[in-house]
C-alpha cells in the first residue's frame, strides 16, 4: 500500500516537472541580446571600431602603401580595401544600433552563430595584420621599400578580413530583413540599400584590382543612409510616395532603373 | 492492477493540475464582470468626490480635476517650477486617459459574449486585471493627496523649501503610480478594441466626421504612454532627479526630457484641446492613416524596450550616470540611449506631422 502511494506521488512529481519545463519554454521570452552583444563587441572594441589598434594600424598602412605600390592593379586593390574597410565600420555601427531591436525569428536563430563566427575570424585576420605590420615597421623603420614589398604578405589576410566581414554583414542583412518588425526601420528602402552594399562588396572581393572605385562608392553610399543622421532618410521612407515609387522601379529594373542614380546620391525622396 | 493504479494516479494528477490552474484564474473574464468592475470604479470615484471634481484642466473638460489645497493650487496657477506639472502633466495625463476609458468601455462591454474571438477574450482578461488594480490604487492616492494638502495647509511658510520639495516628491510618486496604472488600463482597453472589427469597418465604409474623431481619440490614447513612461514612470516615480550627479549622460537625458516635454505640449495642442472642426477623410486617407498608425506603434515598441533596458534609475543610483562604468554591466546602454534620442528627436515628430496632415489639421 505504501509502495503504491509512493509510486503515485513520484508520477505526479514527474508530471509537474515536465509540465513546468514545457510551460517555461513556451512562454520564455527569447531576446536578441546575444547577437547584439557580439556585434557590439566588434564595433566598440574590436576591429570594426575606428579607435581600435587594428583599424588605425591597418588604415594607416593601406594609406601609406596605396601610392607606393608599383602596379595599377595593386594600387586599385589597396584603395578598394582601404575605403571598403572604412565603409564596413559605418555598416557595423548601423547594425550595432539596430540588431538588439530585432525579434527572435528562425532566421535569427539559424544565423546568429554564423555571424559571430565570421566576425571572430575577421578579428583574427585583423589581429594578424596588425601584428605583422607593427613588427615589420619596427624592423625596417617604415622605409618605402618595406612598405611596397610587404603588401604581398598582407594581401591574403586583408582579403580574408574583407571576406569574413562581408559574410557577417550579408547574414546580418538577412537577419535584419526577417526580424526587425518595424516598417519604419525595415522597408523597401533598406532592402535596396542592403542589395547595393552586397553588390559593391562582391565587386570589392572579385574585382578589386580592376578598378579602384568600388570601395569609395561603397563608402559614399553607406555614409548617406547608415549613419545616425542618414537613418532619418530610412525613417522618412514610409511617408514618401515619391521614394516608394522610385524604390519599386529600382527593385524591378536594378541598376538599369532611371532612379538608380537617385539612390546612389541620396535623392531618393526628392 | 499496478497499471491501473499508475493510470489512475496520472489522471488524478492531471485533473488536480488543471483544477489548480483553473482556480488560479486561467478562465475567461465575462463582460458582465467588466461592467461590474467599471461600476465599482465609478463608485470609488464618487466616494472620493472631494478629490476628483468636474472642471477644466488646461482647456480639457474633465470629471477628474484634482486640487491640492489653496497653497499648492496657487503655486500651480503661478506656474511654479515643480508644482505646475501637477496639472500640466499628471492631471492632464489622468484626464486624457480617463476620457478614453469613459468614452470607449461601453463599446467593449456591449458585445455578445459568443461573438468574442480568442484574442478578444485574452484582451478582456487583461482589461479586467488592470481595472481592478487601478480601482484598488485610488485609495492610496487619495491618502497621499490628503497628507500633501494637510502638510501645506498646516506648515506653509514654517518649514524650508527642502522639506516642501520632499513632500512634493513623495506625492508625485504616488500620483505617478496612479497615472501609470490608469494609462495601463486605457491601453488594455485600446488593445481590446483592436481585437474587434471596428477598425476594419472604419477602413471599409464611407468615412464621416465622427470617424475622424474616433481615430484621433485612438491616436491620442495610444500616444500617451510615450510621454508618461519616460517623464512620469521612469523618472519622477523613481528618482530625486535634482539630487542625481551631473554628467554628460545626465545632460543628454535632460535634453531628451526637455524635447519630450515640448512634444507633449504639441500633442496636447493638436490632439487634446484643438478646436479644429473634424475633417471628413476619404477612404484612402483612413486606410493610409491606419497603416501609418500601425507602423509607428510597432516602432514605439523599440522605444519602450530601449527605455526599459537603459534602466535610468539603476544608471543614476548605482552608477552616478557614469556611462563608462555602466557599460561594464549594461554593455548596450549607449545603444538604448541612442534609440531614445532617435525616437524623441525625429520619429515622434515625423509621425505627428504626417498623421495631422491626413487628419486635416
Amino acid at each position: 500500500m505504501k509502495k503504491k502511494w509512493f509510486i503515485a506521488i513520484l508520477i505526479l512529481a514527474v508530471i509537474a516537472v515536465v509540465l513546468a519545463i514545457v510551460f517555461i519554454n513556451l512562454f520564455r521570452e527569447k531576446d536578441t541580446k546575444q547577437l547584439a552583444q557580439d556585434v557590439h563587441q566588434s564595433v566598440e572594441k574590436g576591429y570594426l571600431s575606428k579607435d581600435s589598434d587594428e583599424f588605425t594600424v591597418i588604415d594607416s598602412y593601406l594609406k601609406d602603401i596605396s601610392s607606393k605600390l608599383t602596379t595599377e592593379a595593386e594600387k586599385s586593390e589597396v584603395r578598394n580595401y582601404l575605403d571598403g574597410y572604412s565603409a564596413y565600420v559605418v555598416v557595423g555601427e548601423f547594425f550595432d544600433r539596430q540588431i538588439v531591436f530585432t525579434q527572435f525569428t528562425e532566421v535569427y536563430k539559424n544565423n546568429r552563430k554564423k555571424v559571430a563566427d565570421n566576425l571572430s575570424h575577421a578579428q583574427d585576420k585583423a589581429d594578424a595584420l596588425k601584428d605583422y605590420i607593427n613588427a615589420n615597421k619596427d624592423l625596417t623603420h617604415g622605409s618605402d621599400y618595406w612598405q611596397a614589398n610587404t603588401w604581398a604578405n598582407c594581401k591574403q589576410d586583408m582579403k580574408d578580413l574583407m571576406n569574413y566581414t562581408i559574410q557577417a554583414f550579408n547574414l546580418l542583412g538577412d537577419i535584419y530583413q526577417a526580424s526587425v518588425p518595424s516598417k519604419l526601420m525595415n522597408n523597401g528602402l533598406t532592402d535596396v540599400i542592403f542589395d547595393e552594399i552586397e553588390r559593391n562588396s562582391k565587386q570589392i572581393l572579385e574585382n578589386a584590382s580592376e578598378s579602384d572605385l568600388y570601395g569609395s562608392k561603397l563608402f559614399s553610399f553607406v555614409n548617406i543612409y547608415l549613419t545616425k543622421s542618414g537613418e532619418q532618410v530610412i525613417l522618412n521612407y514610409q511617408y514618401s510616395t515619391v521614394a516608394k515609387s522610385k524604390v519599386e522601379d529600382i527593385k524591378k529594373n536594378g541598376t538599369e532603373s532611371s532612379y538608380y542614380s537617385d539612390l546612389l546620391t541620396g535623392r531618393i525622396a526628392g | 492492477m499496478k497499471i491501473k493504479s499508475l493510470l489512475l494516479s496520472f489522471v488524478l494528477g492531471l485533473t488536480g493540475l488543471l483544477a489548480v490552474l483553473g482556480l488560479a484564474g486561467c478562465g475567461d473574464t465575462s463582460l458582465a464582470t467588466i461592467k461590474e468592475n467599471y461600476q465599482k470604479l465609478n463608485e470609488t470615484y464618487a466616494h472620493y468626490a472631494e478629490v476628483f471634481k468636474t472642471g477644466v484642466c488646461e482647456g480639457l473638460n474633465t470629471k477628474y480635476l484634482i486640487s491640492y489645497g489653496s497653497v499648492v493650487d496657487n503655486y500651480v496657477d503661478a506656474n511654479k517650477s515643480g508644482y505646475v506639472e501637477l496639472e500640466s502633466r499628471y492631471n492632464m495625463m489622468l484626464a486624457i486617459s480617463n476620457d478614453y476609458i469613459d468614452n470607449n468601455i461601453a463599446y467593449v462591454t456591449n458585445f455578445e459574449e459568443k461573438e468574442l474571438s480568442g484574442d478578444s477574450k485574452s484582451a478582456i482578461n487583461k482589461l479586467n486585471e488592470n481595472l481592478v488594480e487601478y480601482t484598488n490604487s485610488i485609495s492610496n492616492f487619495v491618502n497621499a493627496r490628503n497628507s500633501f494638502v494637510t502638510y501645506f495647509s498646516e506648515f506653509n511658510g514654517q518649514l524650508n523649501e527642502e522639506a516642501d520639495a520632499a513632500y512634493l516628491r513623495r506625492f508625485k510618486k504616488s500620483y505617478g503610480d496612479l497615472v501609470s496604472k490608469n494609462i495601463n488600463l486605457s491601453m488594455s482597453l485600446a488593445k481590446a478594441i483592436e481585437t474587434t472589427e471596428i477598425f476594419n469597418l472604419l477602413k471599409n465604409t464611407e468615412p464621416t466626421e465622427n470617424d475622424t474623431n474616433i481615430i484621433k481619440e485612438y491616436i491620442r490614447a495610444k500616444m500617451l504612454p510615450i510621454f508618461s513612461e519616460f517623464m512620469v514612470t521612469e523618472i519622477e516615480n523613481n528618482l530625486n532627479w535634482s539630487a542625481t550627479p551631473e554628467t554628460e549622460s545626465k545632460s543628454k537625458i535632460d535634453e531628451l526630457l526637455s524635447s519630450l516635454s515640448t512634444a507633449f505640449d504639441s500633442y496636447k495642442q493638436h490632439f487634446v484641446t484643438s478646436n479644429t472642426n473634424s475633417n471628413k477623410m476619404t477612404t484612402k486617407e483612413v486606410n493610409d492613416l491606419f497603416k501609418m498608425i500601425e507602423e509607428f506603434f510597432v516602432e514605439t515598441d523599440s522605444y519602450y524596450k530601449a527605455l526599459k533596458e537603459l534602466n535610468i534609475s539603476t544608471f543614476a543610483i548605482n552608477f552616478d550616470f557614469d556611462m563608462k562604468k555602466y557599460k561594464e554591466q549594461n554593455q548596450l546602454a549607449e545603444v538604448y540611449l541612442e534609440k531614445l534620442e532617435q525616437f524623441i528627436n525625429f520619429t515622434l515628430n515625423n509621425f505627428t506631422t504626417n498623421a495631422l496632415t491626413l487628419l486635416g489639421e
